[in-house]
């Protein structure tokens, strides 16, 4: 978990985080907070990625899990370890993504677009120390978490 | 006296009395004469008387004796011929032909037919009574003999069975003996055994001890396990926590990262102490699990320790309730051995008994065998009786056969009835040869039947193939064989009409048998032939 403590670099921070099979990058500004697995209250109809609502900080926030984001036609994910609420810069909305690891801060500075066909808040892809991950819009994310 | 012997006596001295009478009346008329005429009238008177007294002589004695003699001859005459008769009749008497002794009596004075006659059947019904006397003689001699047989059969299989029961009993005595022996061997090894299973099971109850004691160690040991498998439980507790606020820490130090990051330039030493202590977090968990992976070997030795002590224990529990059976089967099989020991003493002490009893057996039964072997050697000595009075019986029958009687039963009467059915048969072979086939199919005890001519040459025979079987003449009879040195042959050629033969061996049958011969005479009464007949005794006896 080493390689993601790059704070000091050259380009923008963001969050290094796994989820499956998958690293993504989250900026920093968009998150707010890290916090062990919650117990979310699964809402009746609601699609299979959006895992359910629970309470952070006294805060009710919806817990979407990021592996099904990252891979909807993949079968369901375990049970994820950790939470990262993601917010709207004006603070308004707040956003849970269950992720496996997190591996810390790091700064990410050349970067390339997105592949043809990636969901709207996918925005790009980068690499550090040689394995690739993916760059999430939390704005985006937070206002259509299906991608669609 | 007879009375015409009485009046030729009478006559006799009626002659004589005439005569002295005539002399008589001669002298006194001489004497009483005087004179001349007186004695010329007594001379002419005694004349006349003379005369008349001669006359009646004449008439009174000679004539009476001419008759008298000539009645004489006539009797000597009649004599003669029943003399003849008589003499034919005592021949016959004397040759046993009682039927044809009858015959000549009929020129005998009634009287003396009768007589002949009388003793004639008299002689027939003795023989007859003979015969059938013999015949049971015969027969029961032959039931004696064969019960006798029977009798000496089984007390000759009584006496090998007692023969064999002595032997199965002197084995049994022997084997008796083998026993008692084994058994006071048997009753030392069993005691030795026994000491033997004192001392087996002493060392297994130490065994059982050691067993014991080696259970109760086990069971320490795995005490000890669980004790460290408690204290290892403990310390996962305690890396369950370090790893949980190891966890705590790097999402602290996260939490920290981030809140330094959105505090840019003013965040940054922030962000390097944030750094350093998730890097802390970091390696307390590496170390964590480290310690855990120890842990999981030294757990994983532990359970190894707790699943061997359970084998252990296991086995040890194993190891003591087999000890404990095989005690168990120790003192059973003391117990076993005690009663074999004692088992074996009484085996002996009985089988001692029992073999004095089988001698005591033994001589009892020697004693049996030697009684049923002199009721044997009795049975045999009635058997041997039995085949003499059998002999005896058919010697009689032999004897009474050489009569001849008016009778089925007398073979020399059927014979003589044959050969006169041969009288006019003996132009023809083939009439012969029916008369013989006709002897045999009656008589089923002749073996064979045969005609031999005049001069004893075989002309033809009939064999009964029932009593000879499928047995082949041979060379014993043959057409055209001579007989004439036969006896019966012979016999009959000295002039007899009948022969019968002593006993002898057939060579058809190899059984003993007798031959009957009967002269053939043809209408002249000259002999022709002889007619034989060989009857098989057995099959006779039988019938």
């Amino acid at each position: 978990m080493g390689e993601a403590n790059r704070t000091g670099g050259d380009g923008e921070p963001f969050l290094v985080v796994r989820s499956g099979g998958q690293r993504c990058a989250i900026p920093v500004a968009a998150a707010r907070l890290v916090t062990r697995k919650v117990t979310p209250t699964r809402l009746p109809g609601s699609a299979p990625r959006l895992l359910g609502l629970a309470q952070v900080g006294g805060e009710p926030v919806a817990v979407v899990d990021l592996h099904a984001l990252l891979d909807p036609i993949g079968a369901p994910g375990a049970a994820r370890d950790l939470t990262v609420v993601v917010r709207r810069a004006d603070g308004s909305v707040s956003l849970g993504l269950a992720v496996d690891e997190a591996f810390g801060v790091a700064a990410i500075g050349d970067r390339r677009a997105p592949d043809p066909g990636d969901p709207p808040w996918l925005v790009g892809r980068a690499a550090i120390d040689g394995r690739e991950l993916v760059i999430l819009d939390a704005e985006r994310l937070i206002a259509d978490p299906g991608g669609s | 006296m007879q009375p015409d012997r009485r009046t030729s006596v009478v006559r006799q001295w009626l002659g004589m009395a005439i005569l002295a009478v005539v002399v008589l009346a001669g002298g006194i008329m001489l004497e009483i004469t005087s004179d001349r005429d007186s004695e010329e009238w007594a001379t002419r008177a005694w004349l006349v008387i003379a005369a008349v007294a001669l006359a009646t002589h004449l008439g009174l004695v000679s004539l009476a004796r001419v008759r008298l003699e000539r009645a004489y001859r006539d009797l000597e005459g009649r004599f003669a011929v029943q003399s003849e008769a008589l003499q034919r009749s005592l021949g016959e008497l004397r040759h046993g032909d009682l039927v044809e002794s009858i015959v000549p009596a009929d020129d005998l004075p009634p009287a003396m037919a009768e007589a002949v006659e009388a003793a004639a059947r008299a002689m027939a019904a003795l023989v007859q009574q003979i015969q059938s006397s013999s015949v049971e003689v015969a027969t029961s001699a032959g039931s004696v003999h064969e019960t006798s047989n029977e009798l000496v059969e089984g007390a000759s299989q009584q006496a090998a069975a007692v023969v064999e029961i002595t032997a199965s009993t002197e084995e049994l005595a022997r084997t008796a003996g083998q026993i008692a022996t084994s058994a006071a061997g048997q009753a030392t090894f069993a005691a030795q055994a026994q000491e033997t299973g004192n001392a087996g099971a002493r060392a297994l109850e130490e065994a059982v001890s050691s067993a014991g004691e080696l259970r109760q160690g086990i069971e320490r040991i795995a005490d000890r396990a669980d004790v460290l498998g408690q204290r290892s439980r403990e310390i996962y507790r305690v890396l369950d926590l370090i790893t949980e606020i190891a966890q705590e820490t790097h999402i602290l130090a996260l939490n920290a990262a981030i809140e330094a990051a959105a505090a840019g330039r003013h965040g940054d030493r922030f962000g390097v102490v944030a750094e350093e202590v998730r890097r802390l977090a970091e390696r307390s968990r590496e170390s964590v699990e480290s310690v855990r992976t120890l842990l999981d070997g030294f757990s994983g030795a532990i359970r190894s320790v707790v699943v061997a002590t359970e084998e252990g224990a296991k086995a040890a529990d194993h190891v003591l309730g087999r000890s404990r059976s095989a005690q168990g089967a120790i003192e059973q099989l003391r117990g076993a051995l005690a009663d074999t020991a004692r088992a074996a003493v009484e085996i002996s002490q009985a089988t001692d008994e029992q073999r004095t009893a089988s001698n005591q057996v033994v001589t009892t039964l020697r004693d049996i065998s030697e009684l049923i072997q002199r009721t044997a050697e009795g049975f045999r000595r009635v058997t041997a009786s039995a085949e003499r009075l059998s002999d005896l019986a058919l010697s009689i029958q032999l004897l009474t056969q050489s009569f001849r009687i008016d009778s089925v039963h007398s073979l020399k009467h059927q014979t003589v009835g044959w050969s006169d059915g041969l009288r006019d048969a003996t132009a023809s072979f083939e009439v012969v040869e029916r008369v013989l086939a006709d002897i045999i199919r009656d008589c089923p005890y002749i073996e064979i039947a045969y005609l031999v001519d005049r001069a004893g040459t075989m002309v033809a025979f009939e064999v009964n193939r029932e009593v000879v079987g499928e047995r082949r003449a041979g060379r014993a009879v043959a057409v055209g064989q001579a007989f004439a040195d036969r006896p019966w042959f012979q016999a009959v050629s000295r002039g007899l009409r009948t022969a019968v033969t002593p006993l002898y061996v057939s060579l058809l049958t190899d059984d003993r048998c007798f031959t009957i011969a009967a002269a053939v005479h043809d209408r002249t009464g000259s002999t022709i032939g002889v007619l034989g007949v060989d009857v098989n005794v057995r099959s006779w006896t039988s019938i």
